[in-house]
């Protein structure tokens, strides 16, 4: 596929310093890997501090696809910024459950909504005491 | 034994009396030559069609029988015309209006130099076969069903009470069940409720672990409950880890932890 073809699926949006990445149906390692550079970037020019990955649009995922998808979370969490999955379709979160891949860190939402509570609980829980990480939402 | 059976078995069958067992055999067989034109059908086949012989001689084999393999790469008649092997295939005929499901077998006929110059096919009637098969599949996914009810007992609080056996199938439906719902109701807080499981060990453990990961990576929380003291002793003998999996013995109890997770309050009115 042409750069510019992934270059245009990419349309990341900022709210009130917060990043909304919604991700293709169609999900492949050049894809993730432009949607990494592009998060990456757009985290550094906005100064965001919370980056929601919105998956919900994903019918397929492979476990190689979603270490990638897990390696741009912990990338957004050494910039400094919270970063929380939304969305997983039922038949995505059974088939990676049947991979065995690990997803212990990740924090993860049904909705969009919910998704927002979580990071504001993050970043409540993390201003007040770094070493607090038990909570509703760890 | 009387002379006629005597001169059957000592005599070589002579080609009449091949003909009359052919007819006699109690399934339909039938002749086709090389362009589908049928050229001998027996008694049973007669029956079969509920026509007569006569009526149907010469006639091409797809307009009598409407099958789904008729005139299609799936007939095995054509199959074998071109040289293929003998096969037998499950079909589905058209006769009369009514659909009747059928196995055939199909062979090639050779003339002396081996050549293919038509084919044989019997056919077997496994209409109640198959209707027994159907509703014996319709009853075990409503068994499917009714084992694994998802009730939603508040907003976003999904309750699943699992009775019976936890195998590996059933362990997967629950997770299906759970998962979908989670996605229908984007619910919150999942509550598991193992009270009528028959006996835990590794594996249904295992498998109630998988179900509270998949449930946490749709972003939900998934709360077991009605674990019995003899559960847990053998959970903690059998040196299982629960992990974060939050545990109850009752489901009052889960549903108040569920409560608070929502941070809901039940106040008494005064």
């Amino acid at each position: 596929m042409s750069e510019r073809s992934i270059l245009s699926m990419v349309n990341i949006q900022s709210i009130n310093g917060c990043l909304i990445v919604p991700v293709n149906s169609e999900v492949y390692d050049d894809y993730i890997s432009h949607l990494q550079k592009s998060i990456l970037q757009k985290l550094k020019s906005t100064h965001a501090k919370e980056v929601l990955i919105d998956v919900a649009a994903v019918k397929f995922l492979d476990s190689f696809t979603f270490e990638m998808l897990k390696e741009t979370a912990e990338m957004i969490s050494m910039l400094g910024a919270e970063v929380v999955f939304v969305g997983f379709q039922p038949g995505v979160a059974s088939a990676l459950i049947d991979l065995d891949v690990n997803f212990d860190d990740l924090l993860t939402a049904v909705t969009i909504e919910d998704g927002f509570e979580i990071l504001t609980y993050q970043k409540t829980i993390s201003t007040a005491d770094d070493d607090t990480t038990d909570g509703f939402y760890d | 034994m009387n002379m006629e059976q005597k001169s059957i078995i000592s005599s070589e069958i002579d080609e009449n009396l091949a003909l009359e067992v052919l007819k006699q055999i109690p399934t339909p067989v039938m002749v086709v030559a090389h362009d589908f034109k049928i050229i001998f059908m027996n008694q049973a086949g007669c029956a079969f069609l509920g026509k007569t012989f006569d009526e149907i001689k010469g006639s091409y084999c797809y307009s009598i029988f409407n099958s789904r393999h008729c005139q299609t790469p799936e007939c095995r008649m054509k199959k074998v015309m071109e040289g293929g092997e003998v096969s037998t295939a499950r079909n589905e005929v058209k006769i009369n209006d009514k659909t009747l499901y059928i196995e055939y077998t199909v062979a090639p006929l050779k003339d002396d130099n081996g050549n293919i110059i038509g084919g044989l096919e019997y056919i077997i009637d496994i209409t109640d076969r198959v209707r027994q098969e159907q509703k014996l599949r319709e009853q075990s996914r409503i068994i499917m069903e009714i084992s694994t009810p998802a009730i939603k007992l508040w907003d976003r609080i999904v309750v699943l009470p699992v009775v019976g056996v936890v195998d590996s199938m059933r362990a997967q439906q629950i997770m299906d069940t759970m998962l979908k719902q989670i996605a229908l109701n984007s619910s919150k807080v999942i509550i598991l409720d193992i009270q009528g499981v028959a006996a835990v060990d590794t594996a249904v453990a295992n498998h109630l672990i998988k179900i509270a990961k998949a449930t946490k990576l749709m972003g939900c929380r998934c709360i077991i409950s009605g674990i019995s003291p003899a559960v847990a002793q053998t959970l903690v003998q059998l040196g299982i880890d629960l992990g974060e999996i939050n545990t109850n013995s009752t489901l009052e109890d889960a549903l108040s932890d569920a409560f608070a997770l929502l941070k809901f309050e039940v106040v008494k009115k005064q």
